[in-house]
């Protein structure tokens, strides 16, 4: 798919994965509607573990996209609602008169122990990570169906394996990888491709508000970037962490690539090497 | 890696998938060695159930894409021999000043029931789809070593899921999914990235002068001509509905020429087949 003047939705775009997802189609010349939870961050039922994107964070995003001359709209969402998928597919179409990519990158995670991990926990994160692609799949399949659209959902190597301590977000996003499957194969008819990117080790805030000071206990006495950066030279085989760009290079080719579907493809660093 | 300026060998470039990837990196600006055959299709240990690529073959390919203001040399090799590979790689060190890509796309294939299948022709496909992946990246490796070299294999769908009256190919490409895995695991530390690309069904002489046939012969989908069969393939089996085209394969191994932070996976380009 030439991606010039194609319309794309990417869901937690205020930052981390998705804000470079979003500035990525933008510098290919794509409408881009950047969504997040923007102000419903502070909604009830929203509330985290730590600090999801501030409210400002995802205006910012859009208003430094359209500085250097993107085409970017931010519109709020919470993807766990039904009505408020809705409302940003409608949006978008109202705005740029179609949609053809659906970017699914929204997520979050707790860890704990499975013996006492709160079933409210565990219910957040299935209602953002799996139903939530869910949801705004739904939303938007009358609209790609027109012109055969591609959705790319960022999963990650947590869904290939298990980790402890990790039982609810390696559940979710393995929900993730068998969603992006059965759509795979149902869509094909429609001409819409579905496929997944398996982020292994990026520093977002995702890993530098929580995982960091949960994880890496085993590195005293460093800042939460020189533990995270010690972290990945001790345990990727490339010796290095992703960087959000490179999960944007993976959605761009997959985006392109016009035989390409069902696939979970690993940008990992070669820490998921073996995991199908 | 940058593409453009440096160097890479594409074995089975004569024809088919290696012709369209040999094409690809030429278009991107690489020095690009394509390697066949050639000559050493008439020695008697080469023969085989369909026509090989033909010396006149490799040469055309070369010089179509020096027609075009591409940099190419045509090379034979015998990838199941080890003189052979080391003769490849010292005459493209020779030619180039170096070696930074390796693509091991050389392949045969031979189906029909396991009960009778000659011991003759799983030796010959395990030495060209498996043993020649080993010998030629062992030859090209302390080239690879100076820079930070990628190796791409063309595996197969077939590396993934079985096959009726296929266990020879199958098994081969499997093998060529976990020498992937293996040599990504080892060589990272040497900055070497091993990926593998998974063609599902390309218009290939492969497909045309083998595959189809021996699906005419199955009569498994009451066919008589090679075309009706392969779109008959097509038709059932690709939930995409529709072939692949050797330059859907060779944009595969371009993304990752380029992606830093990939290494060990294998990526299929098959419009979902493995799925259906």
């Amino acid at each position: 798919m030439e991606l010039q003047g194609k319309t794309v939705i990417v869901t937690g775009a205020a930052r981390g994965i998705g804000r470079a997802i979003a500035e990525a189609f933008a510098s290919e010349g794509a409408n881009v509607l950047a969504a997040d939870l923007g102000s419903l961050v502070s909604a009830p039922g929203t509330d985290w573990h730590y600090s999801l994107s501030a409210e400002t964070e995802l205006s910012r995003t859009a208003g430094e996209i359209r500085e250097w001359g993107g085409i970017c709209t931010a519109i709020e969402v919470d993807v766990s609602d039904r009505a408020s998928c809705q409302n940003l597919v409608a949006k978008t179409v109202e705005a740029y008169g179609g949609l053809d990519i659906l970017v699914n990158n929204a997520g979050l995670i707790k860890l704990g122990s499975i013996a006492e991990f709160a079933e409210s926990d565990w219910e957040r994160i299935f209602a953002v990570n799996a139903k939530g692609v869910f949801l705004m799949a739904q939303a938007a399949i009358p609209h790609l169906e027109e012109k055969g659209g591609v959705i790319i959902n960022i999963a990650s190597n947590a869904g290939k394996k298990g980790s402890p301590f990790n039982s609810a977000y390696c559940a979710s996003k393995s929900a993730v990888i068998g969603l992006t499957q059965s759509l795979a194969a149902e869509l094909a008819q429609s001409s819409i491709r579905v496929n997944a990117i398996c982020p292994g080790n990026v520093f977002t805030p995702m890993q530098f508000d929580y995982l960091v000071k949960h994880r890496l206990q085993q590195y005293p006495g460093q800042s939460y970037a020189e533990a995270f950066d010690a972290f990945v030279e001790d345990t990727v085989p490339l010796g290095r962490k992703q960087a959000p760009k490179e999960i944007a290079d993976a959605a761009l080719y997959l985006a392109r690539a016009n035989s390409v579907t069902g696939v979970s493809l690993s940008v990992d660093g070669g820490s998921g090497i073996g995991l199908s | 890696m940058e593409i453009n300026g440096s160097a890479v060998i594409v074995t089975g470039a004569a024809r088919g998938i290696g012709r369209g990837i040999a094409e690809a990196y030429a278009q991107a600006g690489a020095k690009v060695i394509a390697a066949d055959l050639g000559s050493l299709a008439s020695r008697l240990e080469a023969d085989w159930h369909y026509s090989l690529a033909a010396r006149d073959e490799l040469e055309r390919t070369a010089s179509e894409i020096r027609g075009r203001g591409g940099i190419c040399t045509a090379i034979e090799v015998d990838v199941s021999e080890r003189a052979s590979c080391q003769n490849l790689v010292a005459k493209s060190v020779e030619a180039y000043g170096g070696l930074d890509i390796l693509v091991n796309n050389a392949g045969i294939i031979q189906t029909g029931p396991i009960v009778d299948f000659a011991e003759a022709d799983w030796e010959r496909i395990f030495a060209v789809n498996v043993k020649g992946i080993f010998l030629l990246s062992q030859a090209a490796l302390p080239h690879l070593v100076a820079n930070g070299g990628v190796i791409i294999n063309i595996a197969s769908v077939a590396g993934k899921r079985g096959f009726a009256h296929m266990g020879a190919y199958c098994a081969s490409k499997f093998a060529a999914i976990g020498l992937t895995q293996s040599m990504a695991a080892e060589l990272a530390q040497f900055s070497i990235r091993v990926n593998a690309v998974c063609p599902g069904n390309v218009d290939t002489s492969m497909w045309f002068d083998h595959l189809s046939k021996s699906a005419m012969r199955q009569r498994q989908y009451g066919t008589n001509t090679v075309d009706d069969t392969f779109t008959a393939v097509i038709r059932d089996s690709v939930p995409l509905g529709r072939e692949q085209a050797p330059a859907d394969i060779a944009e595969a191994a371009l993304y990752l020429t380029r992606a830093e932070n990939v290494t060990g996976v294998s990526l299929s380009v098959s419009g979902g087949f493995e799925m259906s």
